[in-house]
């Protein structure tokens, strides 16, 4: 009998004295249990008890015990003693909380990412259905009077009505270029091995061969294989090689090439153009929804392409950069990992489009 | 009401086709299930600048549809000469998809090509009008010309081209 142990029972020394100490445990049996196996096996270690104070309350245990021996090797006793492990059970308890915490934070941030996407979804549907109809009525009439009352009309009568017509169409190109890029962040992504210069050169040949009054010359050098989705790559072909059709549409003789090597653990291609360029001072703009670095009535287009490069490269875990001069053509660079994890690509489509917003108009989370 | 034309004069097309669309028990060969009243204009018109397409029934939703062609009194009528349906997937009542799905199930009309003309382009739209059986999915262009030439050629195929069971003559 020690301090402690009237601290532990909260009885004094006296009331202690004569009575079996297995009693002041929770498990008196249990007590007991341990208590004769030091006898047989000379030993216990650890052994979890709990301790029972007059006031009621308790306090985990540990009840470690050994016996001592006199040089014949018989039994003089037991050294005991028991560990008071509140403490460790109490940060075991805080942590066991906190983890329960933070899992339920985690379900409650994933059903709301769920809910996210539903309203996306549900966005993107009635983008493509509501807002396409009355399009398509302000194209279909205008051209119907074009066609029935068009003679009635003088010329800046049937002007006026084709720029009616024109930008209905336009902003038919620009919902649909919007639901590309909301679709691609919904859609699942299949890694395979994909034959990147096979997937440059027919794209380039499609698209070259579109532009025959052009005198434009295509150098393709031999490309490594990257893993990723075929189809969506093949869109980031489309685009790099279609905007570099396009913007050296000023040049008589234009000369686009793509090369391309393996970096480390991954692959970098580009792809090179003697056109038009753009001003370095815009670069960061290069890559938003709807961003343009050119006059419509120069080059046309909605300004989702690059943007929507982009998205399909952050899905793949690559990148995208550019350079350029105004006049003076150029280069585009993307990488992609040899190695992509797939798990990292099924990211929710909310946290993606957070990701590409202007940081004001994000999300606060 | 339209005055009656005079007989000996040609029946202007604006009036035949007002005639058709309002006769309720009128042989029909397309029937046309949309909501958007301009839409629908658009597509009368499409189909009509072929002319092959002379008995258009419209109807303006999912439930008429249905009463139309399944319905007890003048379905079997209505359904003769029927060679097509052109079926909108967003439609107030009953929606296309499930118009569709009681076409199909259907014995009297499980062959009857529907083709959905929508301005949908979800892929689950897609998928689910194919897996309940639509012959065709077309998705109306915004651009005019596009629309109008699409949806005539659509009609001139259907009409003309496609052979459908118990027609060999």
């Amino acid at each position: 009998m020690n301090e402690a142990t009237v601290q532990a029972t909260g009885l004094p020394r006296g009331a202690l004295r004569g009575r079996d100490f297995a009693d002041f445990f929770t498990e008196p049996e249990r007590a007991r249990a341990s208590y004769q196996s030091v006898f047989q096996r000379g030993s216990v270690r650890d052994y979890p008890l709990t301790l029972r104070h007059v006031s009621g309350s308790l306090m985990p245990v540990l009840y470690n015990a050994s016996t001592y021996r006199n040089a014949q090797g018989e039994v003089l006793g037991v050294y005991a003693a028991a560990r008071d492990i509140s403490q460790v059970r109490l940060m075991e308890e805080q942590l066991r909380s906190l983890n329960a915490e933070l899992e339920a934070r985690v379900q409650h941030r994933t059903e709301e990412l769920t809910e996210v996407n539903q309203e996306l979804e549900a966005f993107a549907y009635s983008v493509s259905h509501d807002l396409r109809a009355p399009l398509r009525a302000v194209d279909g009439f205008s051209h119907k009077v074009l066609k029935v009352y068009g003679d009635q009309l003088d010329s800046e009568g049937r002007r006026l009505l084709q720029v009616v017509r024109d930008n209905a169409q336009r902003m038919g190109q620009l919902i649909d270029d919007l639901l590309r890029f909301s679709r691609l962040g919904r859609r699942e992504l299949l890694f395979e091995p994909v034959d990147m210069e096979a997937l440059a050169k027919g794209v380039a040949a499609e698209l070259v061969s579109g532009e025959s009054e052009r005198r434009i010359t295509f150098n393709c050098g031999h490309l490594p294989a990257a893993r990723g989705d075929a189809a969506l790559l093949r869109e980031v072909w489309a685009n790099l090689i279609g905007n570099a059709i396009k913007f050296s549409r000023g040049r008589e003789w234009a000369h686009i090439s793509v090369a391309g090597q393996q970096e480390g653990d991954q692959v970098v291609y580009r792809v090179q153009d003697d056109g038009a360029g753009f001003d370095m001072a815009y670069a960061d703009k290069l890559f938003g929804v709807f961003q343009r670095l050119h006059r419509q009535d120069e080059f046309e287009g909605t300004g989702v392409g690059l943007a929507l490069t982009q998205r399909i490269l952050h899905r793949h875990q690559g990148r995208i950069w550019g350079e350029g001069q105004p006049d003076g053509g150029a280069i585009f660079h993307f990488s992609l990992p040899l190695h992509p994890d797939p798990a990292a690509a099924a990211q929710p489509a909310a946290e993606l489009l957070a990701a590409e917003l202007p940081a004001g108009e994000r999300p606060a989370s | 009401m339209p005055a009656a034309p005079i007989p000996s004069a040609p029946i202007p097309p604006e009036f035949l086709r007002t005639t058709t669309m309002s006769c309720d028990i009128s042989p029909m060969q397309l029937l046309l299930v949309e909501d958007n009243v301009a839409d629908a204009e658009l597509t009368m018109d499409a189909l009509q600048s072929t002319g092959l397409v002379n008995q258009i029934k419209w109807v303006k939703d999912g439930a008429e549809a249905l009463e139309l062609l399944l319905g007890a009194e003048s379905a079997a009528v209505a359904r003769l000469d029927l060679k097509l349906v052109l079926l909108d997937l967003r439609l107030p009542r009953v929606d296309g998809l499930e118009v569709l799905k009681r076409i199909r199930a259907d014995e009297r009309t499980r062959l009857l090509p529907v083709v959905v003309l929508t301005s949908s382009q979800e892929e689950s739209d897609l998928v689910r009008a194919y897996d309940l059986g639509a012959n065709s999915y077309l998705v109306k262009p915004v651009e005019s010309e596009a629309f109008m030439k699409s949806v005539a050629e659509l009609g001139l195929y259907w009409m003309l081209l496609n052979k459908l069971p118990g027609t060999t003559q």
